[in-house]
């Protein structure tokens, strides 16, 4: 792909998404004028941006929706929530261009029709606002051939003869502006270009006046034309003039052949399919001859009146020419069934519901951010870096140098030392820098929810405005990203369970317009997002007795748990089928799912309810994902990562201070029993003995696992990591209990466990 | 040169372009029955042809050009009795030409 190209599929996608931000923000306050113009602007340099590409019908698309936003600036129409969703699909379907463009290199094969229904579309709003501003840089809808093109096809002899010898007749108007001249452009050379010109009229726009007062500069002409070209070689001819423009097809009529008789027909039919049939060109003269040559002895046998049909065959006998032959026969034979050749599509078809995609569904599904934009001072620091990083590698071969001249070892060591210290500064700093660009503002995911509430609660007749809070807090980039899924299904759950309809929530006295807060807020650690409804909250007695029905929990449980141990049960596994949502008016729905991805994260995910009031969500992510901190323990004489998140703390006790519970060995922390659960074990290896040295210390780590804290007992704690974890690949890929790997400083292989997976397979085999 | 300029006739030869319209519209002002001789001319830019029709020219000479001959000739020839404009109307020229 050609860097111009890359840069437009890069900005355009910025483009359409500032257009469809400010739609929605133009949705609420309609009045806001100078979003107005934000938008028609981005559509306009989107339009003028892509029509450096041979992408017409992009063009066209965004072309039609800047054309009713210029409506709506000039007062001509008026904004209400079917144009945004209008204009939005024109926007969208530009977007899904825009990807294929990008990964295809083309349009989608369904392009045309597409463009033409939404333009359609976005083209009736105009009609239907002001009928008589609206200039036709379309394709005209067959049920409404303008009479300026009836008329020249009438004053034109050969136009109709055309269109009885099976031809499709265009009419084009055009009218160029006064000032086209000034652009470069020369509407008679044109129009020139023009192939199967039928009839060209030249106009005056008004009468001539005085050559004293004549400006021949601006122009005066309007055009007129008939031809046999087809629209898309109009279009492509006339592409940088699309809004002075005006084609009206006139199709092709049938000659009514009802005459021939059923033996000709054959004959006809034949050489129509022989026609078609691949045939090396040496040969191609030849059946064209006898082709023509049949279907002139057809048509005479036939005793048909000696018409222009007949004239035609016979001229292209002399001369055949296989297109001729092709129309000729195209009216003589139709294909069955027979049918008025391309006709275009009534008017019924644009306005309703065909080919465009629903506004929702036309969203690109991969929303990788794949370029991203670094300030110029990190930039900078970082090229700074590199360089001290070249000045420290070349304090290398004077290091070996030394050596090799026998200094003394102790002097050394220190300058490696000294090195070392360097390297690792600059390490650090280059990972910091590389971590920092890396980081992207919430709002990167927060930006598609006003058009995804907005969609959502039009559909379910709700109304619904969102807050967010805090959207330029950092994060890494690659957690943004798939952060994005698990938020839709918050976001979703929210709307469609959580938030009542208008009348509802007037019945329970709060604003008929429900509210969703998204706030992001920085912690030392980490981020923290928050997704807030003021919806019914959760129904906590009816998760209970779900989640009792399922077996999820004991009768016991039913009755005895708090409603934060409830909120726990939405986010089991077991708990998300299809007929809890229909049994539960609450939430549910792909709860684990959402809790699998952001733990997959490194974050966890917790739930907060008011009955009445309303339902919080709360994401905890830690602050990168590229580097985690582990601390590196010994089982089975091997060792192993965790990392350090997920440990509470670390506990040396005298294996005498455990107690046993119902053959389970237990300590207890804090006031609580905690239960034990040897490492090796639980990871079905076979625990070394302790050494022989009288030390008879438990090494226990206490780690948190769903809610409840687990001691796992491991032989020896080591040093903390910060690692880049990579996942597992090939066969080892998909092993339970494996989070993936990491290299260690003596180049061995350092295997970081999940935690959760490993307490969750123990608990199994036990 | 594309245009030579004479006494009552103006000759046109190869593609003229827009550069010319300046001499030929200061021509065609002190020209009181001008006529234009198109045989070598291959194509007239649109202002020099709004220019031919502004001051109702004649055509000495008609052009060898194929698109001329059959679609910019009889534009010159039904408009050569100035002040004619929209002989032949057709409905709906006033939509919008912005």
């Amino acid at each position: 792909m050609s860097t111009l190209l890359d840069q437009f599929v890069a900005e355009g996608a910025e483009l359409l998404d500032d257009a469809t931000t400010g739609l929605l923000e133009l949705e609420r306050h309609p009045d806001d004028t100078e979003m107005l113009n934000a938008v028609f602007r981005a559509a306009h340099t989107f339009k003028g941006s892509s029509g450096l590409f041979e992408h017409l019908e992009l063009t066209r698309v965004v072309h039609a929706a800047e054309d009713v936003l210029d409506a709506l600036r000039h007062g001509e129409l008026v904004l209400d929530g079917s144009l945004v969703d209008d204009v939005m699909a024109a926007l969208d379907l530009a977007r899904v261009w825009l990807q294929a463009i990008e990964t295809a290199g083309e349009l989608p094969g369904d392009a045309t029709s597409a463009a033409q229904a939404c333009i359609a579309r976005l083209r009736a709003r105009l009609r239907d606002g002001d009928a008589a501003s609206v200039t036709e840089p379309f394709t005209a809808d067959a049920a409404e051939r303008p009479e300026w093109a009836l008329a020249l096809a009438a004053a034109t002899p050969a136009a109709a003869q055309a269109q009885a010898g099976g031809f499709d007749v265009q009419a084009l108007s055009y009218n160029p502006p006064s000032d086209c001249f000034f652009r470069g452009e020369d509407p008679l050379a044109l129009i020139g270009e023009i192939p199967g010109l039928l009839q060209v009229a030249i106009e005056p726009l008004a009468a001539w006046p005085p050559l004293a007062a004549f400006d021949e500069y601006a122009c005066a002409l309007r055009f007129e034309v008939l031809t046999t070209a087809p629209v898309a070689v109009l279009h492509d001819l006339l592409r940088y003039v699309q809004d002075e423009i005006e084609i009206v097809e006139l199709p092709a009529q049938p000659i009514p052949v009802a005459t021939t008789s059923v033996g000709a027909q054959m004959l006809l039919d034949a050489q129509r399919d022989a026609l078609a049939a691949p045939c090396p060109p040496e040969d191609e003269v030849v059946r064209l001859r006898s082709v023509a040559d049949t279907v002139l002895r057809a048509l005479s046998a036939d005793n048909r009146e000696p018409n222009s049909v007949m004239a035609d065959a016979a001229a292209l006998l002399s001369n055949p020419d296989r297109d001729g032959l092709t129309r000729l026969l195209r009216v003589l034979a139709p294909e069955h069934p027979p049918e008025p050749s391309s006709a275009p599509e009534p008017s019924a078809g644009p306005l309703g519901d065909g080919g465009i995609p629903p506004a929702g569904a036309a969203r690109p599904t991969s929303t990788a951010t794949r370029t991203i934009k670094v300030e110029q001072h990190k930039l900078d620091h970082l090229l700074e870096l590199v360089g001290e990083l070249v000045v420290s590698k070349n304090a290398l071969p004077f290091l070996a140098r030394s050596a090799e001249q026998g200094l003394d070892t102790r002097a050394l060591a220190r300058s490696i030392k000294d090195q070392h210290v360097a390297l690792n500064r600059l390490t650090e700093e280059l990972q910091a820098v590389a971590m920092d660009m890396r980081m992207l503002p919430v709002s990167v995911v927060f930006e598609r929810f006003p058009r995804l509430i907005r969609d959502t609660a039009r559909k379910l007749g709700k109304q619904v405005r969102l807050e967010t809070i805090g959207e330029d807090t950092a994060a890494d980039k690659d957690m943004l990203e798939q952060l994005a899924d698990p938020l839709v299904h918050l976001v979703r759950n929210s709307l469609d369970h959580g938030l009542e309809g208008p009348d509802e929530r007037q019945a329970a006295g709060k604003p008929a317009e429900g509210t969703i807060t998204l706030s992001a807020v920085q912690q030392p650690d980490g981020v923290v997002i928050e997704l807030r409804d003021d919806g019914r909250g959760v129904d906590v007695a009816a998760v209970r007795r779900v989640a009792y029905a399922k077996g999820l929990i004991s009768e016991q449980e039913a009755e005895t748990l708090d409603d934060g141990a409830t909120h726990e049960l939405l986010f089991r596994a077991g708990f998300s089928t299809a007929e809890t949502v229909s049994d539960l008016s609450g939430r549910g729905v792909g709860m684990d799912a959402v809790r699998a991805a952001v733990v997959g994260l490194g974050g966890s995910v917790s739930l907060d309810s008011e009955a009445g009031i309303g339902t919080t969500a709360r994401l905890r992510l830690p602050l990168s994902m590229a580097v985690t901190k582990v601390m590196v323990v010994a089982a089975a004489g091997q060792q192993f990562g965790l990392p350090v998140d997920v440990v509470r703390e670390t506990v040396r006790l005298p294996r005498s201070e455990l107690q046993v519970i119902a053959d389970q060995s237990v300590t207890v922390r804090h006031g609580n029993v905690v239960p034990i659960v040897d490492l090796a074990l639980a990871l079905g290896l076979t625990p070394t003995p302790p050494p022989d040295t009288g030390d008879d210390d438990v090494r226990l780590l206490v780690i948190s696992a769903g809610g409840s804290d687990v001691a796992l007992g491991v032989e020896r704690f080591e040093e903390h990591l910060d690692v880049i974890v990579k996942p597992l690949e090939g066969v080892v890929a998909g092993l339970p209990g494996l989070a993936g790997s990491t290299l260690l400083g003596d180049g061995q292989v350092l295997l970081i466990l999940d935690v959760a997976e490993v307490l969750h397979h123990a608990d199994q085999t036990r | 040169m594309p245009i030579k300029l004479g006494k009552q006739t103006a000759t046109f030869s190869g593609a003229i372009r827009i550069e010319e319209v300046d001499g030929l519209v200061a021509w065609l002002r002190e020209t009181p029955k001008p006529t234009v001789n198109l045989r070598r001319c291959t194509h007239l830019h649109t202002a020099v042809l709004q220019s031919l029709l502004a001051a109702g020219a004649t055509v000495s000479a008609q052009p060898e050009d194929r698109f001329l001959h059959s679609w910019v000739l009889p534009a010159i020839e039904a408009n050569e009795r100035p002040a004619t404009p929209a002989a032949e109307p057709t409905p709906s020229t006033e939509r919008a030409s912005s």
